[in-house]
């Protein structure tokens, strides 16, 4: 198997790493609003740290785009 | 060494040692010193992890990696990072929060049994003596490089710093000195870049210089069959084993979320150092391929950054550098001994020895700290035999973090895992990972294997085998994407 992987170019790793970052986008999204702010008595929109994940995916998906 | 310079330093260490004692006024009980009164907020608890993450592997090695492997080093920050403390952050850490735990292997035992609780402490707890070896060694290394101080003093000193501020005031010093630590690594590393890129002329020259020679140098993945570097293995082994492994597992990280104030503060922590971890390839990448462009005549590849700090910044500014790297390496240092000190008081000391007074905590955490950070200033000086620090340090974690993350992973987001096949699992996952090092296989595959390996092993072990009583597993597992689950 590790035979096989060592045939792919090296772009694939790219395209795997966007593929994983777009699956962990969706992933995020699964978990309730009220999970995320448990414990707060009253939750602003920007302590939903879901947000922030959405930011740094989209960074990410970014420079896996430009190298 | 301009004067400037050593002013400079002179004023770091003081701050340094000024902050650290203030903050250890405060320090009354165990809790205090381990989890500093659980009273930290996200921003801090956030920069200090990244001070803790930025360790020997960076300063030291990781530019030179990039000098000779060009930006696929920068893995480590993104594939080799993001993913995993965005899942620490949204799953694992309000888990670990809400059990109440002090350490990671407090929560295996819960979850499975005080064995596993020992055999994990004693695992990581000496591969940390290890590790805070190296990273005392490393520094000994920089202060020789720098002052020209022979490596027995510059151990003794910086021993001596890092202890005066580490062991009296704990995690809460650790985490104070660790943000103003990082605020000066981030300044430090984008003067280097201003500077560089305006001396090439802009960043079209830089990166047309730099691809000219080398050109997979702005390629983030590297083909499939480099033998340092190949692809499958960066996602397999380091995005999906070794990354998880660390980012969800290691004590001296995750200590400080479990010190943060509230839940939120807790998860906020790592997705707030995630942002901060992002733009680290710019402190510890950049300098490498810098000295490439700039053709510095270095004859290793780990003199990048000392090169770029006596050539590219001015008198001052070279001193601050100079302080952002000690204090990269410093604050390694002390996370390491505060969460190693924590897991031999209460998850050896308490299991292993019956000896459960909170009130001895304290006193015997601190005798403990002082015990460790002279063992590492003892192992230190033969660190230089082990071989490459990068290569040696990430072996290390290939042995055993396959398998901890398996524990870990089933442990929370599965109510089957049982007891005797986490122990079970745990110690032939690491035995397998062990035999495999003696084959020509990359670490990296190493540690996918071991986790696949541990992976199956639970699975099946759990068929044969009693698992917790529900009620018992409803605290410790979490299961988001169920609205109705219990946590």
């Amino acid at each position: 198997m590790i035979q096989w992987l060592q045939s792919m170019p090296a772009e694939w790793g790219n395209y795997v790493s966007m593929l994983l970052f777009c699956g962990l986008g969706v992933l995020v999204w699964l978990i309730p609003f009220s999970k995320i702010t448990a414990g707060l008595a009253d939750p602003k929109k920007w302590q939903d740290i879901r947000l922030w994940a959405m930011v740094l995916i989209a960074l990410q998906l970014g420079i896996y785009t430009l190298f | 060494m301009h004067s400037l310079d050593l002013v400079v330093i002179v004023g770091y260490v003081l701050l340094i040692i000024v902050v650290g004692l203030r903050v250890a006024s405060r320090v009354k009980d165990a809790k205090d010193f381990f989890l500093a009164g659980r009273s930290l907020t996200w921003w801090v608890i956030g920069l200090s992890i990244i001070g803790s993450n930025i360790d020997t592997n960076s300063y030291v090695g990781a530019s030179g990696n990039a000098y000779t492997i060009g930006i696929a080093q920068a893995n480590f920050e993104w594939i080799g990072a993001i993913p995993a403390m965005i899942i620490a952050s949204l799953i694992f850490i309000p888990l670990y929060w809400r059990a109440g735990v002090y350490s990671i292997p407090e929560y295996l035992g819960l979850r499975y049994n005080q064995a596993v609780r020992v055999v994990t402490a004693l695992i990581t707890s000496l591969f940390a003596v290890f590790a805070m070896g190296v990273a005392m060694w490393a520094l000994a290394l920089v202060l020789e490089t720098y002052l020209g101080w022979p490596i027995w003093m510059s151990i003794l000193i910086s021993g001596a710093v890092v202890g005066l501020y580490s062991i009296t005031g704990g995690l809460a010093a650790v985490a104070f000195t660790d943000a103003l630590q990082v605020s000066i690594m981030f300044f430090c590393g984008i003067i280097i870049v201003g500077l560089g890129i305006s001396e090439l002329g802009g960043f079209t020259e830089f990166s047309s210089a730099l691809t000219k020679d080398n050109p997979d140098h702005l390629s983030v993945y590297l083909p499939a069959d480099h033998p340092q570097s190949p692809w499958p293995g960066v996602i397999l082994g380091l995005g999906i084993v070794l990354s998880p492994a660390y980012w969800i597992a290691s004590q001296a990280i995750l200590q400080r979320s479990l010190g943060a104030k509230s839940q939120w503060d807790a998860s906020a922590s790592m997705m707030f150092a995630a942002f901060a971890k992002t733009f680290v390839p710019l402190l510890i990448i950049f300098p490498g391929l810098l000295a490439l462009v700039l053709n510095a005549p270095i004859d290793d590849s780990d003199k990048a950054l000392p090169w770029i700090i006596k050539n590219v910044l001015p008198p001052g500014l070279s001193g601050l550098m100079f302080v952002a790297v000690i204090a990269a390496l410093q604050s390694s240092l002390d996370s390491s001994i505060n969460a190693t000190s924590l897991m031999v008081t209460r998850d050896i000391r308490h299991v292993l020895f019956k000896q459960h007074d909170p009130a001895r905590d304290l006193v015997v955490g601190r005798w403990i700290s002082l015990a460790l950070l002279l063992s590492a200033m003892v192992i230190a000086p033969f660190i230089s035999d082990l071989g490459g620090i990068f290569v040696f340090l990430q072996t290390g974690l290939s042995l055993f973090q396959g398998p901890m993350l398996a524990l870990l992973l089933q442990g929370a987001l599965s109510q089957r895992a049982t007891p005797t096949a986490g122990l079970w699992t745990l110690i032939s996952g690491v035995a397998l990972a062990g035999l495999l090092q003696f084959t020509d296989i990359n670490f990296y595959y190493i540690a996918f294997i071991s986790f696949c390996y541990s992976m199956l092993a639970m699975w099946l072990l759990s068929f044969f085998t009693t698992g917790l009583p529900a009620d018992q597993l409803a605290k410790l597992t979490y299961r988001p994407f169920l609205r109705g689950s219990n946590s």
